[in-house]
């Protein structure tokens, strides 16, 4: 939209005012975008700035937002009015229609700046540490009940990967299958621990996570 | 945020920019846009109320640049206003941040 037609599409939107009074309130906007290209900004720039002339005019036209709020409740009221209950109830509470919140953009960047700091700082070594311990344990787990299981299937294996699987020739099976059950038991075990750590972690990233998330927007 | 309230605050930020110097509109706009976000055209109607109020008188002044601009100064009734409002405003603040402060002692 240019500035003709904003221009336009306000005096439109205020067909309700006087002649006297429409001039009167679209001076405003012409001196206003007038002196805004005089600082250099683009007729663009100053027309997105002001926002909707619809919405303008909407402003213009009294009518307050408590007053827009109990026509609304009148209107939902009046068209289920065969509640009665409802009917009869007196208005004590305004309907609130949901508008976009709105925040101080510079406080947000603030914030965003700050946190960005910690993070980098501080937060993300933490971060790496954790995770490269965790790797670590659920890849020792893996091991430890990998190697278990080898050693409790170890006659079957033994053929299929000489090379890689022998058998201790002066120990008989039995003390190697038992050997190779408390093993495989004690590496569930650790793998069931590391997945339990592993889960907190990622519920306490997630957390912290949205944490950062509600500091910068800023609620 | 609720538009009645938001209007309320942003009769008190033009009264308040309005009580350090007059102002003619795209200056007081810019001062204002520039701290709280909102779309600049909401600003000029608030300003035609309160001038219907009586809160200001506006005179034109010529500038170096061209044509004159429209500048909006305070009236009497216009500080008491700010004063009031200030005041009213204060005491929601420190009131909010009471409520905020317990509940998030709460958490």
């Amino acid at each position: 939209m240019n500035r003709e037609q904003f221009l336009k599409t306000l005096e439109a939107s205020l067909a309700a005012f006087t002649e006297e009074e429409r001039k009167d309130i679209l001076y405003d906007y012409e001196e206003h975008i007038r002196i805004g290209l005089e600082s250099g900004k683009t007729e663009d720039e100053l027309i997105e700035e002001l926002g909707s002339p619809e919405d303008i005019a909407r402003q213009y036209k009294g009518g307050s937002d408590t007053e827009r709020e109990q026509n609304l409740y009148d209107e939902i009221r009046a068209s289920i009015s065969n509640n009665t209950a409802f009917a009869e109830e007196p208005p004590t509470t305004p309907i609130y229609i949901e508008k976009k919140p709105e925040r101080n953009i510079g406080s947000s960047i603030l914030a965003t700046l700050a946190l960005g700091f910690f993070n980098i700082v501080f937060v993300i070594w933490i971060f790496v540490a954790f995770g490269a311990a965790l790797f670590g344990f659920a890849v020792a787990a893996i091991a430890i009940a990998f190697s278990g299981l080898v050693a409790t299937f170890a006659p079957i294996i033994t053929p299929i990967f000489p090379v890689a699987v022998s058998m201790p020739s002066n120990m008989p099976y039995a003390i190697i299958l038992l050997l190779g059950i408390g093993t495989t038991a004690l590496g569930a075990l650790f793998c069931i621990g590391v997945f339990y750590l592993i889960k907190y972690f990622c519920i306490i990233t997630y957390k912290y996570i949205k944490w950062n998330i509600s500091i910068i927007k800023g609620r | 945020m609720n538009t009645q309230l938001k209007k309320g605050i942003l009769e008190l930020c033009v009264l308040a920019v309005l009580d350090k110097k007059d102002c003619y509109g795209y200056e007081l706009v810019n001062e204002i846009s520039q701290n709280i976000e909102i779309s600049d055209g909401t600003i000029y109607p608030i300003l035609r109320r309160l001038n219907g109020e009586g809160y200001f008188t506006t005179y034109l002044q010529e500038s170096q640049e061209g044509p004159p601009r429209k500048y909006y100064k305070l009236t009497d009734l216009g500080k008491n206003t700010k004063e009031e409002l200030l005041k009213e405003w204060k005491e929601l603040v420190s009131g909010v941040n009471n409520i905020i402060k317990e509940a998030q002692f709460n958490e």
